[in-house]
């Protein structure tokens, strides 16, 4: 059964749906486009798809990922038609992609995703990016406590880059996150970001949206297959 | 409202995706492009609301108008509320987060009388007064409709016109005058648009009527205040489903809702005429859809949204007369694109049973069934035609079928009811196990649950004279009841009891009532039928505060010959019929189903002018008619 990827992105009005939210309006969109889905067995049959890292409530994603079986194959742009309409508002299906046999599943392949955050307006850019060549410069852990349980995270080895950069409306934040394993929040680690900055903010997720999700080993690449540099769209 | 305030706002709420109003389905007009808007205000949740067929059915009937629009709001969870009043805001409507003062006309469905007090917040959150005679030309039309407008007097004084009986008709003909009034030269008082609106059958204008109390507090009469208004206001009800509009494209829920599924209304009206039930009463007479009409509309509805489950909703769906034409075609569409079928209730025998396990997808764990009572007896005197050979049948053929738990609703509290009545239901209970046992062979275990309701005695039903027992008593019955079901090897659930009462204080509340629910809102009461939010103390500080007894409203019985808060609604059944169904009752003697057997003479077909209307005429009926 041919295994295809679905490139999408959640961004506008659409950001404020959970992922479990987003799982439904998904499994229907796909049951009304007629495609030929797998289901599963059992009393509830459901389609069979498996998603990338969920994203959190509020928080907009550039470039999402979801893989789907079918049961046959079928030409991509039948396909991408097929699904391009079935959608609310604020999600676009970017591209269709056939996945090859001994293709990873979405979940194992990803361990890394790119956040930009845009900081509030007035915020000092030399402030932050003297925030960011300590993190960068030092090898000692940075630790997060979790409020529910207290849980200590490292802050500093969940981080891989980061950067600053200047936008129209003012500064951006560049984060690549290490995924998989118990990792800090993208929420611990905004707002131990703002307390090292000794600058007001908090975690604000309409103000976050993840870029991109890659696999890295060396060098980058994202789940269609395309190789990337660092902080490549 | 501006798109970063929203923003702002749905940041620092739960399950923010409540307010989008951007589902799939939904319609976008623009604004200026049509005559009249209308916001359909439904008084709870989200996940509620968006479980209601109603909505849907209106929602999408009058965006068919391209002169109209209509859009959704619900109850604000409590942390949109406390935000908007934090920063000054008005409620808002979802499509266009529009504030409701905005809209010509919103309009509240009251589908439950633990409700009201959201009622009332919505309307001060919208910014308009709560009290109807305070608004000005400028607010917009506050009406209210659907079953608890039956008895609507406890919200008289909040609402402009009560919409009575079915909407898909007299909706548009408010929509309408309303249309008129606007494009017309002049500019109309507001007094003067409800009385226009008077003039239309089903609706009911409250401040066309005064209502004048005896000394000892019960109502003595009513009085008319306008020349148009009539003396009682006929519900309306639509006489050909097949004809009249239904939604095919169902908005879809973002946030999961209670129920999510699509839905196909078989038929309107019951003919079973439980004594307790009033929906069995308001909904008369029967009226089906054909087989092929409803064929049609599943395929639709399955195309336009992808549901992965389709529910048969009438009030008893297993009695609809063409099962065989419907569900055959029905199993066969379904199975093609693997969505389940549901049926929301079963009828208490194994045929039911039978029919459920053959639905795809139709097989869930637990089985529900509604004896409501422990003996024949008491089954008779509310006319609930179900024996106890019935019950255990279709406990057989639910385990034989593979369900491993049974849930069974009964109600404690009916007129008459007795210590052999509780006992009964350990009996049943028992039975229900052993049954159980023997259908299983030893597979697996049958688990059983009892789920219990306190009888709360509704405005036009046989037993809207009878009081509801007092709280003390009804807290003994279901602790004798937990006890006894427990000990014969089931779970016992049942009811708040303080949420019970006040449902029935106010099913059969008049106007006086309005006074309580503002003092009760005022103390910070929403939610009320949700057990976190239900404040039974604030509610009682509050019936003392005005000086009213709740107890006259929800235990007292009522003698036949007095006016009733809810003499001004004719829900087109013959009160003389109520009462012989009630004395029956007493006397422990069943009334027939008139699908089957003859006319009972309730009245409501030439009051309302309707007939009964079938899909197929019944089997026996054809064979009478042959030999």
């Amino acid at each position: 059964m041919p295994g295809y990827r679905i490139e999408y992105s959640k961004k506008n009005s659409a950001r404020w749906l959970s992922h479990l939210e987003l799982v439904r309006t998904f499994i229907r969109a796909l049951r009304r486009s007629g495609l030929p889905l797998v289901f599963s067995q059992g009393f509830n049959p459901h389609p069979k798809l498996s998603y990338g890292p969920s994203l959190g409530v509020g928080v907009a994603g550039l470039r999402e990922y979801l893989d789907v079986d079918l049961v046959t194959g079928l030409p991509l742009s039948e396909g991408l038609s097929a699904i391009a309409q079935q959608f609310p508002p604020g999600i676009e299906i970017r591209c269709l992609l056939e996945l090859p046999p001994s293709a990873p599943g979405i979940g194992k392949m990803v361990n890394c995703a790119w956040y930009r955050l845009a900081l509030p307006a007035e915020q000092d850019v030399d402030t932050w990016q003297q925030t960011l060549d300590r993190l960068v410069g030092d090898d000692l852990p940075i630790y997060y406590k979790r409020p529910k349980d207290g849980k200590l995270f490292d802050v500093r080895s969940a981080l891989a880059a980061c950067r600053l950069a200047s936008a129209p409306d003012g500064l951006i934040l560049d984060l690549l996150v290490e995924l998989g394993g118990e990792t800090v929040s993208l929420r611990g680690l905004v707002e131990t970001l703002f307390s090292l900055a000794a600058t007001a903010g908090c975690f604000e997720p309409a103000r976050v949206t993840r870029m991109a999700l890659l696999h890295h080993n060396g060098d980058f690449v994202n789940p269609l297959g395309e190789r990337k540099q660092l902080w490549e769209a | 409202m501006e798109q970063f305030v929203l923003d702002d706002i749905l940041s620092h709420l739960e399950k923010p995706a409540r307010y989008l109003g951007s589902e799939w389905n939904t319609v976008h007009k623009d604004w200026d492009g049509v005559s009249v808007r209308m916001a359909f205000a439904f008084p709870d949740l989200y996940e509620v609301g968006m479980s209601h067929l109603g909505l849907q059915i209106l929602y999408g009937l009058v965006n068919t108008y391209p002169d109209y629009l209509m859009e959704r709001v619900f109850a604000p969870a409590p942390d949109l509320e406390a935000e908007l009043r934090r920063r000054g805001l008005p409620l808002f409507s979802l499509e266009s987060h529009r504030p409701l003062r905005d809209f010509d006309i919103l309009g509240f469905t009251l589908q439950y009388e633990l409700t009201f007090t959201n009622i009332l917040n919505m309307i001060d959150l919208a910014g308009i007064s709560l009290l109807a005679s305070e608004r000005s030309a400028f607010d917009p039309l506050v009406i209210a409709g659907g079953p608890v407008a039956a008895n609507p007097e406890p919200l008289a004084p909040f609402i402009d016109a009560f919409v009575i009986g079915e909407g898909e008709e007299v909706l548009p003909e408010i929509l309408a005058a309303i249309r008129q009034i606007k494009q017309g030269d002049t500019r109309w008082e507001r007094g003067d648009i409800l009385e226009k609106l008077a003039g239309i059958p089903g609706v009911y204008i409250p401040s066309c009527y005064s209502v004048e109390y005896s000394r000892e507090g019960r109502v003595q009469g009513f009085t008319g205040l306008c020349p148009d208004a009539p003396s009682q206001v006929r519900r309306r009800l639509v006489q050909d489903l097949d004809a009249v509009y239904y939604p095919t494209a169902p908005v879809v829920p973002l946030v999961e809702a209670v129920h999510e599924r699509g839905m196909l209304e078989l038929f309107r009206g019951c003919t079973r005429g439980c004594r307790f039930c009033q929906a069995g009463m308001i909904y008369r007479p029967v009226r089906e859809r054909h087989a092929r009409n409803l064929q049609q509309q599943a395929g639709e509805i399955i195309a336009s949204t992808g549901y992965e489950e389709l529910s048969l909703v009438s009030l008893s769906s297993l009695d609809y007369s063409d099962l065989d034409g419907l569900l055959q075609p029905l199993r066969d569409r379904c199975t093609r694109s693997r969505t389940g079928i549901s049926l929301p209730s079963l009828r208490v025998d194994s045929f039911s049973v039978d029919v459920a396990r053959q639905l795809p997808g139709g097989r869930r764990t637990s089985l529900t069934l509604a004896p409501e009572a422990g003996t024949q007896r008491l089954r008779d005197v509310i006319n609930k035609g179900v024996t106890e050979a019935d019950l255990l049948e279709a406990v057989a053929a639910a385990v034989t079928a593979g369900w491993s738990a049974i849930k069974l609703y009964f109600m404690v509290g009916l007129p008459t009811e007795e210590q052999a009545d509780l006992e009964g239901i350990g009996d049943l209970v028992r039975k229900v196990r052993q049954t159980g046992r023997s259908a299983a062979r030893g597979r697996h275990k049958l688990r059983i649950s009892v789920s219990a309701s306190s009888f709360v005695p509704k405005a036009h039903t046989p037993f809207q004279w009878e009081g509801q027992l007092p709280r003390p008593l009804l807290a003994e019955r279901h602790a004798f009841l937990r006890d006894l079901v427990r000990n014969s090897g089931a779970d016992y659930h049942w009811h708040d009891i303080g949420t019970s009462f006040l449902e029935a204080v106010l099913a059969r509340g008049d106007r006086r009532l309005a006074a309580v629910l503002v003092e009760a809102w005022r103390r910070g009461c929403r939610f009320d039928g949700w057990t976190e939010h239900f404040h039974f103390d604030r509610w009682q500080e509050s019936f003392r505060t005005v000086g009213l007894d709740p107890e006259f409203y929800a235990v007292r019985k009522l003698a036949y010959d007095e006016v009733l808060p809810w003499d001004l609604i004719d829900a087109g059944v013959d009160r003389e019929f109520l009462i012989r169904e009630h004395r029956r009752a007493l006397a422990g003697v069943a009334t027939p189903d008139c699908r089957r057997a003859s006319c009972e003479g309730c009245g409501v077909c030439p009051a309302l002018e309707v007939e009964p209307r079938l899909a197929i005429k019944a089997p026996s009926n054809l064979l009478n008619k042959l030999t």
